[in-house]
């Protein structure tokens, strides 16, 4: 190896030696003194920002249902004490007309309220539900209170006022500062929210444009001379004269020319380590993986360069061609996204529902689609082509075998959607056709469902009940008191305070709440129906609540809470499900937690195949009548979480499946339905952990143009553009980005680890190899 | 190896350029090929531009392959790793990185040759002063000059101690004194037992340190052998018969006619006689000079008994030895203008 090795480090010599080298690495530090001076200062979470507001619509209802003067709440005192501006806007949603307020104004005008405390009123404020951190607080006599702490006592205060409308934070939060000193605009943010932009955005971006894109069209110049300069006759013939191989002085310069990007790289990426580690308190190895990665893109770029310079010795038309190859890889990198964008990812089934032997999906392009077999097709139940920005709720199976579910307009990008919405009723002896029923509830996100036929709708801020006989198609006359549904929605006297109800996530006709006062369920939260239908499990705020049906049950009795259990968990997504009698609460990259009905926690319990250390949740489903549940993950893996005679928990991969999207139980077979394959389905036998049958539909149009065109072109084509998920996933040391917000199922964008790394290397190999080939064999 | 062995042996080797496909543009750089150099010999390669030396050389280092015919180094298949490993190679226009100091590129051509960095340390430093670049070492090789390019060249190519050294115009580019050097250091290194094998287009400096030579012309070797054996095989010697005439233009010219019908008889390599092959200059002093070329001592001893007969004195007698370059001119020029 010594000739080789002579010839690599004869490279970094060249590097060395390079005028463009030194005037990269000034530029390097220049960027990295210029990022240097970045810092944080500890604060307490006291400024609002809109983002924070996880209910906007919620909020404004509250707000102006009390805004009137006569109204001593704290809602209304909040109202009231809020700018002149916002105060108009409010009375007009009062008053019953469409208002749009901008959330960023609300969270500013709750953040003044910060500044003075003349809207407060202690007796007023008695009733609300107010956290440990506030009573803690609250206890510290004024003259002792700090800024931030009298300020972080107004935050609170406000919170315990309008419950249900922000999302939670921790209660420090981190704020910028540069050189010392903080951020003109207030920019304070979660430790673990910073952590996520760091590793998923801001360390990506940076090294995505400056070493994915700057730094490789610096290198292609530099390094693009280095095989032409080889092939001079007299540099040449005197290097052919030593007694070694061609292809591997070829590959030797080859990697020699990566010695110049690597140079710049490595102190790039190990100054933005060291920034990370000593200004910002991120330690993160993972980081230096980084330099590995960003050479192998530029290798990708420079095969091509290496070659074109073998074949026709111009260093000019080697950087022409590896930048055609750039603009190649990047147009076909389009293709793929748009495909993606527009032809299989509004196909991928998002939730399943399955009855009998029909199987009802939910896309991600909302779409209702049901399995017809005879076409071997998915059938679309909507009639319009609608719904880019529509979301479809998951469809569950109501004991009587119809499925219900509803789609919420433009509830894609707003939980609300815009208008009410109506939930689905597909029925079998309508051949499923959608038919609307009973409205739901403002912001419902899931359904579930009670062996009493009932319904319970879950949103921000409520848990709700339908009874059974509601639901029916709208227009359909009522079994019991033979008035139909529209009748029932006649506008009443008190109309107006039903809107701002509904407005707030309150209970919409037919609905009632189940959750007493008592129970505080923000986001995040999992509910758990038990198979008695009677008893209701919910996991919000770090505290588990059983809530049981009390009799009589009428319309207007709440749920008594059974026992309660607070864990003091950190906050973050949480699936809370029935494992037979018993209950498991699953969380990311965390072991199972297990409890009993009461919610005494089950300890000494044995994990067997656990493997916790990496393992990030997409959806757990309670697979009612066994001891289990199924998980997917987040990398497309489904598993099945078996508690055994509460003594040991066993985790079984479904094998043979992946890329598993959405999961479904069917009870009856006591099969698992797993969607994989953006629309395929594999009902899997729980007792053999086998697949007993598969749907694999036919496609047709885009779909044809997807498999045999993009993809084929995508496959061949190194997928230079998706590396900066492998960045991302090596930074953030995670397969998935998940979007911190809303429910036990956060948004999650799964990272392509593996597959441009696989299609690059795989490229370089077939270059490199070409380029041996043609070394050897030709002569000069 | 042994004494019988051949450092270089090429047997009817072909070399030709271009597309099979496109016969209009084939070139036949080597036409055939045939010859052999031996152990601590200084084999000089001649010929003239385009006449197939540099592809010749190629293929004995590897850099191209030979279409058919056979070459070999140290017994060993030319362009072969074990073949290279006892070669060391000067091209012709030496080109070495601008960031390379000599040091570092002797450094660099040492690891190249797979030589230990031990070894290449100790080698480096009597090397350049053996190159004359002893005090320049650690300057950038962007600095210099083509001399000095080609001493560093020399100074790489001897840096693995090789058995045999391909120097192509090792002296191109030196002044008067460095290629003095140069030929000093080739006889030096012939004296050690190594095997040069020498491509230069200074025939003068061949004539003077080549034990051996090959004239190539159009791909094919025109002639080897020792210098002695080409100038006297090939070509002959010249002989030159001084005669005093007798003084006026006229008798001159009767006197050349005589002298012509006296020796053509004798020298006339042709059937008949042509005037051409016996050449007579008449000095103003009066003295007449015979030039004829001839290798046989019978003729000679002819046209002096000839010329006694016929009653002239001859005052003078010269045999005179030809030089390569004529020799070289004389196997070249005719195919050249054929």
């Amino acid at each position: 190896m010594g000739p080789y090795l002579a010839v690599i480090g004869d490279s970094f010599r060249a590097a060395f030696s390079s005028r463009v080298l030194w005037v990269a690495i000034a530029a390097i530090y220049l960027f990295l003194f210029s990022i240097a001076p970045f810092g944080y200062r500890e604060v307490m979470t006291t400024s609002f920002r809109a983002f924070d507001l996880s209910n906007g619509t919620r909020m404004k209802a509250m707000l102006a249902q009390d805004i009137d003067e006569s109204k001593r709440t704290p809602p209304g005192m909040i109202a009231r004490a809020l700018p002149e501006e916002l105060q108009a806007n409010l009375r007009k949603v009062a008053e019953g007309q469409e208002v749009r307020i901008r959330l960023d104004l609300l969270a500013d005008g709750l953040t003044e309220l910060l500044e003075r405390d003349d809207w407060y009123d202690a007796d007023v404020w008695k009733k609300t539900v107010r956290l440990r951190e506030l009573r803690e607080l609250e206890e510290i006599p004024a003259s002792d209170q700090s800024e931030d702490e009298r300020r972080r006592i107004s935050r609170l205060r406000i919170e315990a006022a309008l419950p249900g409308v922000f999302q939670s934070r921790s209660a420090r939060s981190l704020s910028l500062t540069y050189a010392g000193f903080d951020f003109p605009a207030v920019f304070q943010i979660d430790p673990s929210q910073f952590k996520l932009l760091l590793n998923h955005f801001v360390l990506r971006i940076i090294i995505d444009w400056i070493l994915g894109f700057v730094m490789i069209f610096l290198g292609i110049l530099v390094t693009a001379s280095i095989i032409p300069d080889m092939l001079q006759p007299g540099s040449l013939h005197l290097l052919l004269s030593k007694p070694i191989k061609r292809s591997w002085l070829f590959l030797a310069k080859f990697l020699g020319g990566c010695a110049f990007v690597m140079v710049c790289v490595t102190q790039l990426i190990v100054g933005l380590w060291l920034i990370c580690g000593w200004r910002l308190d991120v330690w993160n190895a993972r980081l230096l993986w980084c330099i590995p990665v960003c050479v192998f893109l530029f290798a990708v770029f420079y095969s091509v360069s290496a070659v074109a310079g073998l074949r026709w010795r111009s260093p000019i038309l080697s950087i022409g061609l590896a930048n055609a190859f750039g603009a190649l890889c990047l147009i076909v990198g389009i293709a793929g996204g748009v495909s993606d964008g527009f032809i299989t990812e509004p196909d991928r089934i998002e939730s399943m529902a399955v009855s009998g032997d029909t199987v009802i999906a939910a896309t991600r392009g909302a779409k209702l689609k049901r399995f017809d077999v005879t076409t071997n097709r998915w059938v679309d139940l909507f009639p319009d082509n609608r719904g880019g920005g529509d979301m479809i709720l998951p469809p569950v199976t109501l004991a009587d075998g119809r499925i219900i579910t509803a789609r919420v307009r433009s509830g894609r990008m707003n939980l609300f959607g815009s208008g009410s919405t109506s939930s689905l009723l597909l029925d079998r002896s309508v051949a499923w056709t959608p038919i609307p029923s009973i409205e739901l509830p403002t912001s419902t996100t899931h359904l579930f469902t009670t062996p009493q036929g009932e319904l319970l709708a879950l949103n921000s801020s409520e848990l709700m009940l339908a009874s059974g006989g509601l639901l029916r198609p709208i227009d359909e006359p009522s079994a019991s008191d033979g008035k139909n549904t529209s009748e029932a929605a006649k506008p009443t006297p008190n109309a107006l305070f039903s809107k701002l109800m509904k407005m707030m996530g309150g209970a919409s006709d037919g609905f009632r709440s189940i959750i007493p006062n008592s129970v505080s369920l923000s986001t995040p939260r999992s509910v758990a129906v038990a198979p008695s239908g009677d008893t209701v499990f919910v996991y919000s705020g770090g505290t588990l609540s059983r809530l049981d049906r009390q009799a009589p049950d009428t319309p207007t009795t709440q749920w008594k809470v059974a026992a309660t259990k607070s864990l003091g968990l950190e906050t973050k997504a949480s699936w809370f499900r029935m494992i037979g009698d018993d209950l498991v609460l699953l969380r990311s990259d965390s072991p199972p937690m297990f409890f009993d009905a009461s919610l005494e926690p089950l300890t000494n319990i044995e994990l067997i195949k656990f493997d916790f250390g990496d393992f990030k949740i997409s959806d757990v489903v309670t697979c009612t009548g066994t001891s289990e549940v199924a998980i997917v993950t987040t990398d497309g893996l489904a598993f099945t979480l078996g508690l055994g005679d509460q003594a040991s928990a066993t985790m079984t991969p479904l094998s043979g499946l992946s890329e598993v999207d959405a999961l479904s139980w069917d009870a009856a077979p006591r099969q698992l339905f797993c969607s994989h394959h953006i629309d395929q389905v594999a009902a899997v036998d729980l007792a053999s952990h086998r697949v007993a049958s598969t749907i694999k539909p036919s496609i047709a149009g885009w779909r044809l143009v997807d498999r045999y065109a993009v993809t084929p072109l995508r496959t061949v084509t190194p997928q230079t553009g998706e590396l900066g998920d492998t960045i991302a996933a090596i930074v953030s040391g995670e397969s998935a980005l998940e979007l911190p917000m809303m429910a036990e199922a956060p948004p999650v964008r799964r990272y392509h680890v593996w597959r441009p790394v696989v299609t690059c290397a795989v490229f370089i190999a077939v270059m490199l190899t070409i380029g041996c080939v043609y070394f050897a064999r030709t002569d000069f | 190896m042994s004494a019988g062995e051949s450092v270089i042996a090429v047997d009817g080797l072909t070399k030709t350029y271009g597309s099979a496909l496109m016969k209009s543009r084939l070139i036949n750089a080597l036409a055939g090929v045939t010859l052999k150099t031996f152990p601590g010999e200084v084999f000089g390669l001649l010929g003239p531009n385009g006449a197939g030396k540099t592809t010749l050389i190629k293929i004995l280092l590897g850099v191209v392959r030979a279409s058919a015919g056979e070459a070999k180094l140290f017994e060993e298949p030319a362009g072969s790793i074990a073949a290279r490993r006892r070669v060391g190679y000067l091209p012709e226009s030496l080109r070495i990185d601008r960031h390379h100091s000599a040091r570092s590129a002797l450094y660099f051509y040492g690891r190249m040759s797979r030589l230990p960095v031990e070894t290449i340390a100790s080698r480096i430093d009597p090397l350049l002063e053996l190159v004359g670049l002893r005090g320049r070492d650690r300057e950038p090789v962007r600095r210099f000059s083509k001399g000095m390019y080609q001493r560093l060249g020399l100074a790489q190519a001897l840096l693995h101690d090789p058995d045999l050294l391909i120097l192509d115009e090792p002296t191109d580019g030196l002044d008067p004194v460095g290629r003095r050097e140069v030929r000093r250091l080739l006889l030096e290194l012939k004296a050690r037992g190594k095997s040069i094998f020498l491509n230069s287009h200074i025939l003068q400096e061949v004539e003077l340190v080549c034990d051996r030579v090959a004239i190539m012309s159009n791909g094919t070797v025109r002639g080897s052998g020792t210098i002695a054996d080409l100038t006297n095989q090939t070509t002959g010697r010249d002989l030159i018969i001084e005669l005093v005439s007798g003084g006026s233009s006229l008798v001159a010219e009767e006197f050349t006619n005589q002298l012509r019908v006296c020796l053509l008889p004798i020298f006339s390599s042709r059937p008949g006689y042509h005037a051409d092959d016996v050449e007579v200059v008449t000095m103003p002093s009066g003295l007449v000079q015979v030039k004829v070329r001839c290798d046989d001592q019978a003729k000679v001893d002819a046209a002096v008994d000839s010329l006694r007969r016929d009653g002239l004195s001859i005052t003078g007698l010269k045999s005179s030895r030809r030089t390569l370059e004529d020799v070289f001119l004389s196997l070249v020029e005719p195919r050249e203008a054929s």
